[in-house]
């Protein structure tokens, strides 16, 4: 039968009903005590391991969703309003702590990982950059880690340099999806591209950007942009770093009020916290729904071992899940609930899988779609992200708010943005593609 | 052909098409009730502007703004700009305007232009997919009118 525009418009207007359908809870309890540090720290043991401190107010609360791991957890040192999503790592360990600054966040398998096997040519060049011995990492207050990213210590972020032009509001560090800071000092108003990477001993300055794919390794790359690694930071650069901020300390602050409304909510298949102002009420994921529609079962499913949140419509049936679906996947639909995400058959979506939405977007996938491990589908501003029938996409391979057409195969690594694929195509593998045009390589 | 998936998009996408057009063609008349807000506004174009900059250890630099206009709305007193990345859109307006325009820098570096042209064409395609705007025309009583579609920064609007 061929779908008409009306067809089409009456199939979505009963797919966004399905999925606004909004879980009636009882009111959680309200926060009781005022349990907070002289400092505003909290440490994430015992009764403070999810919403830290335990009995924070949720307004300066600190969020670590329940999958996410930590080791040697009474060396690890949060400020207020932090968000860590699921399957994020926060590594600690004996004379390696991790301090994380207050309104800073964690995106979804993303690692701090504090005492990392090392090498003396490694620690040699570290030891160029003064680093206190038992510092482990460092980070300053508002910065935000990525989807996938990676710190490996010793490393210090967001600390020292000064304010900078295109920055009239507080300092703040990006790190953006893929990217690496392994033993180096990020200083404040610095930002970390898309998969690229500060190695050892370097130390980056206020008001400069590693731009997509490059790998800084000598000091004088991170410091002259003629070299073409590093590149002045824009007012643009500012701006979206500071809605990254804004939206995750919202997290932090609805993602604990759901917790204290109930635990098992932010655990498996569960509803997107509302709250935010781009997400209103909570919506739950739909399973078994019918082609492309969100008609099928409404699912909350506490125990299931990866995170469905919020509005997202999967044409597979839980037990179909859990037969297709790995390990440490976050399908997290929290931010853009207006537009649900519309998941085909899955073919198979291997470990550390990750969807993110922005508002007004949505994504879309086919059907038979391989994902690789850690690969990322996310929606970009204005763009939604598509990923049509019997798509191969890469292990850690990135597709950012563009089409990708059917059959096309999409290398480890690379990364697909603003880009309309047809059918067919192949992206190299560590290639770097936006709007269009070839940007450039992963070089590590 | 387009995949079994991909029509609730289609839809949605003709959904909020023709809500912006209803939106544009609406009435935008200063003695409109007071509870009718603005129109989204429309008509956008967008240029990009080069500028040497101050020179930095010896070497000339240079910057590239991106200015974005559009048709006044009738019955604006003023202009919200809202951005939207990756991670969300602001809860609080990142600027406002009494005039239908805004310029932002998205692009920067060192050397001379045009030779640094591919350092900056590959600087603002990177920004366009980092960060976009929306517009929306406040009336005289505060009242905030309909927002306009994303508009990613260093792009020609499209459509």
């Amino acid at each position: 039968m061929r779908i008409t525009k009306a067809r089409r418009a009456a199939v979505l207007a009963a797919a966004a009903a399905a999925v606004t359908s909004v879980i009636a809870l009882p009111s959680g309890p309200a926060a009781a005590g005022h349990v907070r540090t002289p400092a505003g720290w909290c440490t994430p043991t015992g009764s403070s391991r999810v919403v830290c401190p335990a009995g924070a107010p949720v307004d300066v609360a600190t969020f670590i969703d329940p999958t996410a791991v930590l080791t040697d957890r009474s060396r690890i040192r949060l400020g207020q309003r932090v968000y860590v999503a699921p399957f994020a790592r926060l590594l600690a360990a004996p004379g390696a702590p991790i301090t994380v600054g207050a309104d800073s966040n964690v995106e979804d398998q993303a690692v701090l990982d504090a005492a990392p096997h090392s090498t003396a040519s490694r620690n040699a060049a570290i030891a160029s950059l003064d680093i206190p011995a038992g510092t482990g990492i460092e980070i300053a207050p508002r910065t935000v880690f990525g989807h996938h990213t990676s710190v490996i210590g010793p490393a210090v972020i967001g600390v020292g340099g000064g304010d900078i032009e295109a920055n009239d509001g507080p300092p703040l560090v990006i790190l953006n999806q893929g990217a690496q800071v392994d033993g180096a000092w990020l200083e404040q108003n610095t930002a970390v591209s898309v998969f690229a990477r500060v190695g050892p001993g370097i130390r980056l300055r206020s008001g400069l950007q590693v731009m997509p794919g490059k790998n800084v390794t000598t000091q004088a790359e991170a410091d002259d942009p003629a070299l073409g690694k590093v590149t002045p930071l824009t007012e643009a650069d500012i701006q979206g770093t500071v809605l990254s901020i804004d939206a995750n300390t919202g997290f932090a602050r609805e993602y604990s009020r759901m917790y204290l409304d109930s635990r098992p909510l932010v655990r498996g298949i569960g509803p997107d916290p509302g709250g935010t102002a781009y997400s209103g009420e909570r919506s739950i994921p739909v399973t078994g729904a019918e082609t492309g529609t969100c008609e099928g079962r409404p699912t909350l499913l506490s125990g299931f071992r990866s995170r469905i949140i919020g509005s997202v419509c999967l044409e597979n049936t839980v037990a179909e899940l859990q037969r297709t679906v790995g390990r440490g996947v976050s399908l997290r639909a929290d931010e853009g609930t207006d537009t649900p995400y519309v998941v085909g058959e899955i073919g198979r979506m291997h470990d550390g899988v990750v969807f993110h939405d922005v508002p007004e977007a949505g994504i879309v996938t086919g059907d038979r779609v391989v994902y690789g491990e850690d690969s990322t589908v996310h929606s970009g501003p204005g763009r939604p992200a598509v990923v049509e029938d019997d798509v191969r996409l890469g292990a850690g391979s990135v597709v950012f708010g563009s089409t990708i057409g059917a059959g096309s195969v999409v290398g480890e690594r690379a990364l697909v943005g603003f880009t309309d694929l047809a059918p067919g195509s192949t992206v190299e593998r560590r290639s770097i593609v936006f709007g269009g045009h070839r940007f450039g390589t992963v070089e590590w | 052909m387009v995949s079994k998936a991909l029509r609730p998009l289609l839809a949605a996408v003709a959904i909020l098409a023709a809500a912006a057009g209803a939106a544009a063609s609406g009435t935008a008349s200063g003695d409109r009730p007071a509870s009718t807000p603005l129109p989204a506004p429309s008509g956008f174009r967008a240029e990009l502007l080069d500028t040497a900059a101050q020179p930095a250890a010896g070497r000339p630099t240079w910057t590239t703004a991106w200015t974005l206009s559009w048709n006044p709305v009738p019955g604006a007193v003023r202009y919200e700009i809202t951005a939207v990345g990756p991670e969300g859109e602001g809860s609080a307006p990142m600027r406002r305007t009494t005039e239908p325009t805004l310029t932002l820098s998205v692009a920067s570096g060192a050397g001379q232009l045009p030779t640094s042209a591919a350092v900056r064409d590959a600087q603002i395609a990177y920004r366009s997919t980092q960060l976009g705007v929306r517009v929306t025309a406040v009336a005289a009583d505060g009242v905030v009118g309909l927002p306009s579609r994303v508009l990613p920064v260093g792009q020609p609007p499209a459509g």
